[in-house]
């Protein structure tokens, strides 16, 4: 008997790790926030002779704040003209990279998928030729401006719309309260010190310095990736030499640099106390409260403040922009890769979601779409009329005039690990990380998926 | 033994033992076949590369062991904190007590929270400016205060303290089966003995609740090796990679699409749940029959 209880315990013993474990293979949807849109009855027609299925649903996943409302708005119309349905599953920006790789991964994806585009990128992150329809016959892709097609194409084919504003207002930059700072007798920073000089004379008359919102994983990393134009110029070919497995990260004595002098805005308590929990979402409502001076945004943040808080004290004139002066950078930092739709090729509504893609890139609903969105001032699309935008021309006439492209476009293997940087950018300011074991984790990230990949430059 | 033969014969088994064989047994082996291949998303050749997985694994250069370490850690601390809470409270509402059924619901309310909703919410109790800091600096404690899911070791214990109130409840409803499985008559006994509470809990109670302490003891550990959701809501594994845990680190492979060395992993923790899960549940039983 004692035997058989044994065995008994021993098969039970396995038999509930093996179920512990076979369940892990699974991965379920965690979407924080579903959106379902109905009809509306009014709206323009769609013109496409493709197809149309009525009474069906496409699955758009999109990491937090990058699906627009006015696009949402397109989807009504586009709903109320096809009948398909567009169901948006907006995951939070933190869980995003892990939940589509694994979803992708267990060929589970959602129909279309919204996410990072990049020239350097796409492998890593989507592996279009596995995973992502082939849109080079797009009618659209003929209109899509270079060299804005590079970031959404492998191989030589199209696999991403990219409808977002790839300009100079895109661009991360160093957002003032204009008020705050004329009460305050200051000059917008154009060095790091000047930078540290205006934060602490803030903070000496109880204004927070800069508002940070570190909670959301993907913000408090802006200025790390942002100057890499900046470390490029000290540096002189960094990016070809990263590329090349020449060099690494941890021995760039300024990229060293840069995550000390971000590090030491924490430190020295210019994020102010509430960083670590501070959310993006309420960036609006935290600068229209005039109890911070600045934050890094775009260029365009004073038109989405009041788009978002009519009833601001503060009106977007009231908001300018500069350069971020770390390293006591003067370049304006570019990115010409941005957020993207992509159609998974091996979901159930392929031709739909070739559709709804076709139907966003009319130039009339890009026009619209453009117009609603207080955030953009140009799509990377001819026969649509850009806005002007007067913050980013005075941002280039203060700056040396120069662009550079920031280092998540430039240098290989970065832009996947970008959530995994912030979490080790959060131990950094909580004095758990070194700022040299920061840099030695992307380099050691960038060396995985490189191996993986059997880059050639990391083979010899 | 022999009319049980007679009654049952061997092949009865033949169906579950199939089942079993291509939905348990086969997959574990399959899986511990790919953690020894470089199978990645990135290549649709898999190749053979012997023990490289496990020695990235085991390499100082990584981090792995800390995460294996963690998880070891966590399993063992709300183990024993949910053994001896809901220990307690089943003792408490097992008396004749004024609204039991209330507080017994009361307590076993979380357990049926999803941990999303519970990640979620206590993310923003324990935020700088949250619930708790709010309450301790009303009463004072200023000096007490400080960022929950950030600073020193506090996010460890801020996981181990939402799960231990999140899964007490129904530890204690398993003590609270056991123990109304003891016959009143012992502690009558007891009584005209004139034995105080200790010495009924040490001689009467904790001896008679062993088959519960086998059973709880067994679930804890399984979820504690298993852990996940609560760690990937709350901290993700951060701040850095300071709360990683086994599961949080397989789900990033594979969300990178590093199969192979997640299939390793998924191995290695299969093996330690196998082995500890057999030698508790063997001593357990020890102690029961003894």
């Amino acid at each position: 008997m004692a035997n058989i209880r044994k065995a008994l315990s021993m098969a039970t013993c396995v038999l509930t790790v093996a179920a512990v474990t076979a369940g892990c293979g699974s991965t379920n949807g965690n979407n924080i926030d579903s959106v379902s849109n109905a009809p509306s009855p009014s709206g323009n027609t769609a013109s496409t002779d493709q197809p149309t299925k009525k009474n069906m649903t496409l699955t758009v996943m999109a990491s937090q704040d990058q699906i627009m409302d006015a696009e949402v708005e397109l989807a009504k119309t586009f709903e109320a003209n096809t009948g398909i349905k567009i169901d948006y599953q907006i995951v939070p920006s933190d869980q995003f990279t892990s939940l589509i790789g694994a979803k992708l991964n267990s060929g589970e994806g959602p129909d279309v998928i919204v996410t990072q585009g990049g020239k350097l990128t796409l492998k890593s992150t989507l592996d279009p030729e596995k995973n992502l329809e082939d849109l080079s016959g797009e009618g659209w892709v003929s209109t899509l401006k270079k060299p804005f097609n590079e970031g959404v194409s492998y191989n030589g084919k199209v696999y991403g719309l990219p409808l977002w504003d790839l300009g100079g207002t895109s661009s991360w930059v160093l957002v003032y309260n204009k008020k705050i700072f004329s009460e305050q007798g200051l000059m917008p920073p154009k060095t790091y010190d000047e930078l540290l000089d205006v934060s602490a004379k803030l903070s000496e008359n109880g204004i927070t310095p800069i508002y940070e919102a570190g909670s959301d994983g993907w913000h408090h990393q802006l200025p790390l990736l942002e100057m890499g134009p900046r470390v490029e110029e000290l540096s002189g070919g960094l990016y070809d030499k990263l590329n090349a497995n020449e060099t690494l990260l941890a021995d760039s004595p300024e990229m060293l640099k840069l995550v000390e002098q971000v590090a030491a805005l924490v430190e020295k308590g210019y994020y102010g106390k509430e960083h670590f929990s501070n959310t993006y979402a309420d960036a609006y409502n935290a600068m229209s409260s005039g109890k911070f001076a600045m934050i890094f945004d775009r260029s365009n943040f004073g038109n989405e403040l009041l788009a978002n808080k009519p009833d601001s004290a503060y009106k977007a004139e009231d908001f300018g922009a500069v350069v971020m002066p770390f390293l006591d950078n003067q370049t304006l930092n570019v990115n010409p890769q941005g957020p993207s739709k992509f159609v998974y090729k091996n979901g159930k509504h392929v031709a739909e979601a070739k559709q709804f893609l076709a139907y966003l890139a009319e130039p009339s609903n890009m026009q619209t779409y453009l117009d609603q969105t207080s955030r953009f001032s140009e799509l990377p699309f001819e026969g649509v009329t850009p806005k002007k935008n007067a913050v980013l021309e005075e941002i280039k006439a203060g700056s040396n005039g120069q662009e550079g492209a920031v280092l998540q476009a430039g240098v290989s293997y970065i832009d996947p690990q970008w959530m995994d940087i912030g979490k080790d950018l959060t131990a950094v300011f909580s004095g758990k990380l070194e700022p040299a074991d920061l840099l030695k984790n992307i380099d050691k990230r960038r060396s995985q998926q490189a191996t993986a990949q059997k880059d050639p430059a990391w083979s010899k | 033994m022999n009319i049980q033969k007679k009654i049952y014969p061997a092949y009865f088994l033949f169906g579950a033992l199939l089942l079993y064989v291509f939905l348990y047994v086969l997959p574990s082996l399959v899986g511990m076949y790919y953690s020894f291949t470089d199978w990645s998303r990135f290549d649709d050749t898999v190749r053979f590369i012997g023990w490289d997985n496990y020695k990235s694994i085991f390499s100082s250069d990584e981090n792995y062991l800390r995460y294996i370490g963690n998880t070891l850690q966590l399993t063992v601390v709300t183990t024993i904190l949910k053994t001896v809470l809901g220990l307690g409270l089943a003792l408490i509402v097992g008396q004749k007590l004024w609204g039991k059924n209330f507080h017994r619901a009361v307590i076993f309310l979380p357990t049926v929270l999803s941990f999303l909703i519970t990640g979620l919410t206590f993310q923003s109790i324990l935020a700088p400016s949250g619930l708790l800091n709010s309450f301790l600096r009303t009463f004072g404690l200023d000096s007490w205060t400080r960022n929950w899911l950030y600073e020193g070791n506090w996010p460890f214990w801020s996981i181990y303290g939402i799960d231990v109130w999140k899964g007490m409840g129904y530890i204690m409803t398993i003590f609270l089966a056991g123990l109304m499985t003891i016959s009143k008559d012992y502690y009558e006994a007891a009584d005209i003995d004139g034995a105080h509470f200790w010495g009924k809990l040490r001689y009467i109670t904790l001896p008679l609740l062993l088959p519960s302490f086998a059973v709880t003891t067994v679930l804890n550990l399984v979820y504690g090796l298993r852990v996940f959701d609560i760690v990937y809501v709350l901290t993700q594994g951060g701040p850095g990679d300071q709360t990683e845990v086994l599961y949080s680190v397989i789900f990033k492979l594979f969300g990178y699409g590093y199969y192979g060395l997640g299939t390793a992993l998924s191995s290695l923790m299969f093996v330690i749940m196998v082995v500890i899960g057999y030698f508790i549940i063997r001593l357990l039983n020890k102690e029961v029959e003894a």
